[in-house]
């Protein structure tokens, strides 16, 4: 048993209850031993599934070898730690599959995945039969984030034994109190950090040597940890990066993809570091910001130039639209009137770069059939998890057909329609399907072209029908790539990683109560980059969503876990994500104008992803106010705050009189604590 | 165990369950008590547009709406509750609506609801959203002119991982008195752009629209969305009415395992008495979720729910208000705040807290099923109201069939230890007396939970203080807190010899000392953060410290003080707005790309019609 909560059987029952009964009573005799929890503890044994760790240098795109740096020869050092906890994905609908054996060896399988392909895959290997046997169907899923990447195919295969071996339909739901149990979350990641700049605040030198806790196998990890140190530059040019990254590994549940990938956490550490540096040596952080902004055509750490770098007009159109200004005045002011009721405000910036971390997955595959009554069924490589995907995909086939929207549908999602299909992940659903969709639907028109010429005052439904007379296909596949270059991880050897960026700025002010630490979110401002949106009201409630996801990460979202690795945090109950009453009641989203993605579908861009660390300005301004009342109280130096900034973080660190008669803790290690952080 | 009531099926008035769904008859003798509503409707009623989300009443995706004649007055109620821990066995002749039965896609008709939702983008994954329709449409109901507020708790106990809320809370403000023609009126200030003054077109240029594409501000208009008419909705089952259901008896057994509904107090007592062990159910939120995952099984079960004695509640000019244990958590905030507008503000500030603590107590449906009486009993350290009936020396009424009634303090001697109140298995908590206020007393409460909403307290803590009407001395400091004990705690040690004492900086310093002292937390306390709730106790103590000063200060001016916390509840406008281009005017009407289309799904979604892979069905061989 390598984690609390590991499943190791199944029942099969008549239904459900009585198969959860059972399972509760079978008994299962373990001999305890010394868990690895923390990323601490895995650093201290030595315990890491890659032998070798990761780097990115910057020096190494200009030269073969890594310099050595003097660190003395800098006017000005920041070093130090900052951690991010990890994040349950909470979608509403938890895992489940039904399997329904056919014929033979035939199997079909009904899940709740973004990956239907690794579904078919891992049902394959259970059952040792090819995978032209075993359809895997899905219509929508309800939520995803990540969490359905990886971990559905070990619900759905251990279903496919049973309804094999019985030859019966199989299905089974797990129960919030059990998927968040085994599913895995969010990277909790540690951060050891050294800067150094010049006196006027130009960024020069950067080392940044990052953890994760992976849970007890690698599965997504690699990646994420990639990704977290792609984006560890976030939006600023530093003259040399050095980044080096190690996967820890721990007896929890697997660590897994979560909406932001390991970026979210990169651009923690980076934004924390702003803060160190401004704190520390009094800077204005927004101008040390923009004087540090990625420019045209800069290149990254990691070897991608940055084309349409549209970070500096996103960033002045939210101080516009906040009216930045004057509120953090306003701000200022109340709390020099308001002794424990504290506000913050604040400004963060963000880039994301589109496309797999894997060349290969950065593919879609599509199947379009025109029906003789004129209707169009679109089957794709991508799932609608609540996204809007299937809804941009139907948009892309209607102007490629140019035929209404209402003549379009899509069915599901399917392996016997679109084999060999990439999970529907990193922000790429509409990119790339919309892409093999686009391909499919070309070549369709170019078919029906003729009959359209023949016929000019004709319809649709006469062309689809005289192709059909005259013995023309009406079926076409298609096939989509995007842009990708590997990324020497190994030697840290950078590349054109991604096709493109999106970029994103966004504001909040907080109100927080020193006293209790409790917070509200008074007014949200955000300005996102999506290049030609291919749907505003999917686009903006991806914003507006994804802000909230990320609100909750850095604030109220808490994984709780004992020192002996079990965890507590298994349902709402003790769980919290974002509720209504924490949405802010100003909140305003605008979609940059006129910005054109060469490199996207239809001049469009990614959206799932990128506006997730916006969330992050939340935590800051809650740190802003923290800080506030702290300086009233005499302390004016850079304190460190990891995230999320729960009410007890917001409390301990308001440090005042009544921090000051609480007993001290004893020494970590001393005791045995309630929970620890992983 | 069960031969001790001989013939006891045949005692009760019915051993059939029977109530309505979607106006729909429903019967059934066989069924296993232990079968909650939400899988019934899911499973036995293939009904699946209720969702379960996590079967703790946490997440709201199984809201459905609850329509009952009231044992007491036989007035009607409508009622939101979460179908995963309402036992099924519960709504015996009652009424449930569920979100199929108020609008479809397919008969092409969806409620207002489920319309101006799916207008607003309020769905994206959808699995939520069924419970958000009925929540809001249990709201309509009670009351078709909501405010934002009433809007605001109507939804407390749903949550949404997709949307961060701004499309929900914007959908159903439409319905609110704020509203008219399906905008707010106060809202935008006339002007709808988010930079307000600065706006361009009111500073002459033409920034906004520089391109060939015009900039819009909202994604949705609700200028064409039907009005609500709740006339047109569906009406309670002449049947129930008829046949009284509500106040019959009403047993079931399956599988050793039985559900007992009396009708009435005797009958409660009579079964409490012979069934010692049996639980006693009313909104089951906390024994269905000990079932549900502690698999702590309650083989005899009874329902409090029908017995018209505990729904009574009455004011007493000495003893203050009684509250019958039948009561819901809704029923006694609607009551509180009944009582707060009538009587002299001096008097009810117990009322007050109480009603203020319930705001934030678990969710708005779980409130609707939960009593007080559950939460007492259940005794958890942490609870938000016990350590009120503590510090405000709130009493509480037992009854058994054996010893009649009892009057008991919620005393520091009423909890016995973690979990364990000093109630014997025979008794049932009959009514709580809620004392009045006394004109030189001080009365407040403090909760601090993860998140406002929905949650149960860190540390809850209550502050009770008489003064001396002569000189303003002490004359009596009661301080209770929950989630510093196993218990919830009585500062004892803190108290004493406080009497005769000023209010001033040395006494607050005194007692923040006194409280550190008594109420230390080991480094290892169950829970946790034993820094952070030791402060909460001094931060309680300060807040409650600078109130009174500030009150003793201005006697005569009512000010609100900042201490009272972040600013709790929104105030009565929002502003929301997106900001993108809209389309080309070259582009074809035809072509679809770039304009804000609603979600393929979204009609799919509010209706409940949209099908998921835990909808679909397996038949048991």
């Amino acid at each position: 048993i390598e984690f609390h909560g590991q499943p190791i059987g199944a029942i099969i029952a008549e239904d459900h209850e009585t198969a959860r009964r059972a399972a509760a009573l079978v008994k299962v005799k373990i001999e305890k031993d010394q868990p690895i929890v923390t990323i601490e503890q895995a650093i201290e044994k030595q315990s890491f599934l890659n032998q070798q760790p990761f780097y990115i240098h910057s020096s190494l795109l200009e030269q073969n070898s890594v310099p050595e740096y003097d660190w003395s020869q800098y006017e000005k050092v920041v070093e130090g730690q900052i951690r991010i906890g990890g994040q349950e994905h909470f979608y509403l609908e938890t895992h489940n599959a039904v399997v329904i054996p056919g014929e033979d060896d035939e199997i079909e399988v009904i899940s709740s995945t973004q990956s239907a392909s690794d579904v078919q895959r891992d049902v394959s290997r259970a059952l040792g039969v090819p995978r032209h046997k075993i359809v895997v169907k899905v219509k929508r899923i309800g939520g995803g984030f990540g969490g359905k990447e990886c971990a559905s195919g070990l619900f759905a295969a251990g279903v496919a034994v049973a309804a094999k071996k019985l030859r019966l339909p199989v299905k089974i739901y797990i129960e919030r109190f059990d998927d968040m149990a085994i599913s895995g979350t969010r990277h909790p990641f540690l951060f050891n950090y050294k800067v150094a700049l010049d006196n006027t605040g130009k960024l020069l030198n950067f080392d940044a040597k990052c953890y994760s806790n992976c849970g007890f196998v690698l599965e997504l990890s690699q990646s994420v940890m990639e990704r977290a140190m792609v984006h560890i530059d976030n939006v600023y040019k530093f003259e040399n990066v050095d980044v080096c990254g190690r996967l820890c590994r721990t007896n929890l549940a697997s660590s897994t993809a979560f909406r932001g990938f390991g970026s979210p956490q990169g651009m923690f550490c980076t934004e924390t570091i702003i803060k160190h540096i401004a704190e520390k040596f009094g800077f204005d952080e927004n101008k040390l910001r923009e004087q540090n902004f990625y420019n045209e055509g800069d290149c990254t750490p990691f070897g991608m130039h940055l084309r349409q770098c549209n970070i500096r007009r996103c960033w002045d159109e939210c101080i516009e639209l906040s009216n930045f200004e004057q509120r953090k005045n306003a701000v200022d002011e109340y709390n020099k009137k308001s002794p424990y009721i504290k506000r913050g405000i604040y400004l963060i910036p963000t880039k994301f770069g589109i496309g797999f971390g894997y060349k290969q997955m950065n593919q879609a595959g599509a199947l379009v059939h025109i029906y003789t009554d004129g209707s169009v069924l679109v089957s794709h490589a991508g799932m609608e998890m609540g996204q809007g995907l299937h809804t941009k995909i139907l948009q892309i086939a209607a102007r490629c057909l140019e035929i209404d929207i209402s003549l379009v549908h899509i069915e599901n999602a399917a392996t016997d329609k679109v084999p060999n299909t990439s999970a529907t992940a990193a922000s790429l659903g509409s990119d790339m399907n919309g892409l093999a969709v686009q391909d499919a639907c070309r070549k369709l028109m170019e078919r029906i072209k003729p009959f359209k010429e023949a016929n000019p005052t004709g319809c649709w439904k006469d062309w689809v029908m005289q192709a059909y007379v005259n013995r023309v296909s009406l079926s076409a596949t298609g096939f989509g790539i995007i842009h990708s270059e590997p990324v020497d991880f190994f030697n840290g050897k950078g590349a054109e990683m991604f096709g493109y960026c999106v970029y994103g700025a966004g504001c909040a002010e907080v109100e927080v109560d020193c006293l209790t630490g409790d917070h509200k979110v008074l007014r949200t401002d955000i300005v996102m980059d999506v290049g030609d949106s291919l749907n505003p009201a999917v686009d903006i409630g991806q914003i507006e969503g994804a802000f909230v996801q990320g609100y909750g990460l850095f604030t109220m979202e808490e994984l709780k876990v004992r020192p002996d690795g079990t965890r507590l945090t298994r349902g709402p109950g003790n769980y919290k994500i974002p509720s209504a009453d924490d949405a802010p009641r100003n909140f305003n989203v605008k979609l940059l104008k006129g910005s054109s993605n060469k490199m996207g579908i239809f001049s469009s861009k990614a959206i799932g992803e990128p506006p997730l660390f916006l969330g992050s300005c939340t935590f800051f301004a809650i740190r802003e106010a923290i800080r506030a009342y702290r300086m009233d109280n005499g302390l004016n130096d850079y304190f460190q705050m990891d995230s999320p900034a729960t009410p007890e973080r917001i409390r301990m660190a308001c440090e005042d009189g009544i921090t000051k008669k609480l007993p001290k803790l004893p020494e970590e290690g001393t005791y045995n604590p309630w929970i620890v952080n992983i | 165990m069960h031969e001790k009531v001989l013939n006891v099926d045949q005692s009760f008035d019915q051993n059939s369950l029977l109530f309505y769904v979607n106006g729909k008859r429903v019967e059934d003798q066989n069924v296993d008590p232990r079968t909650t509503l939400a899988t019934y409707l899911r499973e036995n009623l293939k009904l699946t547009g209720t969702k379960i989300g996590c079967n703790e009443g946490g997440c709201g995706a199984c809201t459905i709406m609850v329509s009952d004649l009231d044992p007491a007055t036989d007035e009607i109620r409508h009622y939101s509750v979460n179908a995963c821990l309402t036992p099924v066995c519960s709504v015996f002749g009652k009424a449930v609506i569920t979100v199929e039965g108020i609008g479809s896609v397919a008969k092409k008709r969806l409620h207002p609801i489920q319309e101006r939702l799916s207008v607003a983008h309020g769905s994206q994954c959808g699995y939520c959203t069924p419970g958000f329709v009925m929540a809001m449409y249990a709201l309509l109901r009670n009351k078709p002119k909501p405010n934002m507020e009433d809007v605001d708790e109507a939804i407390q106990g749903n949550l949404c991982r997709c949307t961060g809320y701004r499309p929900i809370l914007e959908a159903f403000y439409t319905f609110t008195e704020n509203a008219e023609n399906g905008t707010l009126k106060n809202s935008m200030n006339g002007n709808s752009c988010p930079m307000g003054e600065k706006c361009c077109k009111m500073n002459g240029n033409s920034k906004c629209n520089d391109t060939d594409r015009k900039e819009a501000t909202k994604l949705s208009s609700f200028e064409n969305v039907r009005e609500y008419d709740e006339t047109q909705e569906l009406i309670f089952p002449a049947e129930l009415k008829l046949n009284k259901w509500h106040r019959k008896s009403f047993y079931m057994s399956k599988d050793g395992f039985t559900w007992y509904q009396p009708n009435s107090l005797e009958e409660l007592l009579k079964l409490k008495s012979a069934y010692p062990n049996s639980r006693l159910i009313s909104g089951n939120t906390e024994i269905g979720v000990e079932m549900k995952f502690r698999f702590i099984e309650a083989p005899m079960a009874i329902n409090i729910k029908q017995v018209p004695e505990l729904r009574e509640y009455n004011l007493d000019n000495e003893k203050g208000l009684y509250l019958g244990m039948g009561l819901s958590l809704n029923e006694v905030k609607q009551l509180m705040e009944k009582y707060i507008a009538k009587l002299p503000k001096q008097k009810t500030q117990i009322f007050k807290e109480v009603q203020d603590m319930l705001y934030y107590f678990a969710g708005k449906h779980v409130r609707n099923m939960a009593t007080i009486a559950g939460n007492i009993a259940t005794a958890s350290p942490i609870s938000d109201l016990n350590p009120i009936w503590m510090a405000s020396c709130a009493q509480i009424i037992l009854a058994s069939k054996q010893h009649g009634e009892k009057i008991l303090p919620i005393d520091e001697n009423f909890f016995l230890g973690y979990r364990k109140p000093s109630i014997s298995a025979d008794e049932v908590i009959k009514g709580i007396w809620v004392p009045y206020t006394k004109p030189n007393q001080f009365f407040r409460a403090y909760k601090q939970a993860q998140r406002r909403e929905d949650d149960i307290s860190i540390v809850t803590g209550a502050f009770l203080l008489e003064l001396n009407e002569n000189d303003n001395t002490i004359e009596n400091l009661k301080i209770s807190f929950g989630g510093m004990a196993p218990v919830t705690k009585l500062a004892l040690e803190t108290v004493t010899n406080v009497k005769g004492r000023k209010i001033d900086e040395t006494l607050l310093e005194d007692i923040s000392n006194k409280l550190t002292d008594e109420f230390k937390l080991p480094p290892d306390v169950p829970g946790g953060m034993p820094q952070f709730r030791q402060a909460l106790t001094l931060s309680f103590w300060l807040k409650f410290y600078n109130e009174v000063s500030q009150k003793l200060k201005d006697q005569n001016e009512d000010k609100h003080s900042e201490m009272n916390g972040v600013s709790n509840r929104h105030e009565e406008k929002y502003h929301f707005t997106q900001v993108f281009a809209e389309v080309p005017e070259t582009q074809k009407p035809i072509d679809p790309v770039g304009r804000p289309i609603m979600h393929a799904s979204g009609e799919k979604h509010v209706t409940g019609e949209a099908i998921y892979s835990t909808d679909i069905q397996v038949a048991a061989s």
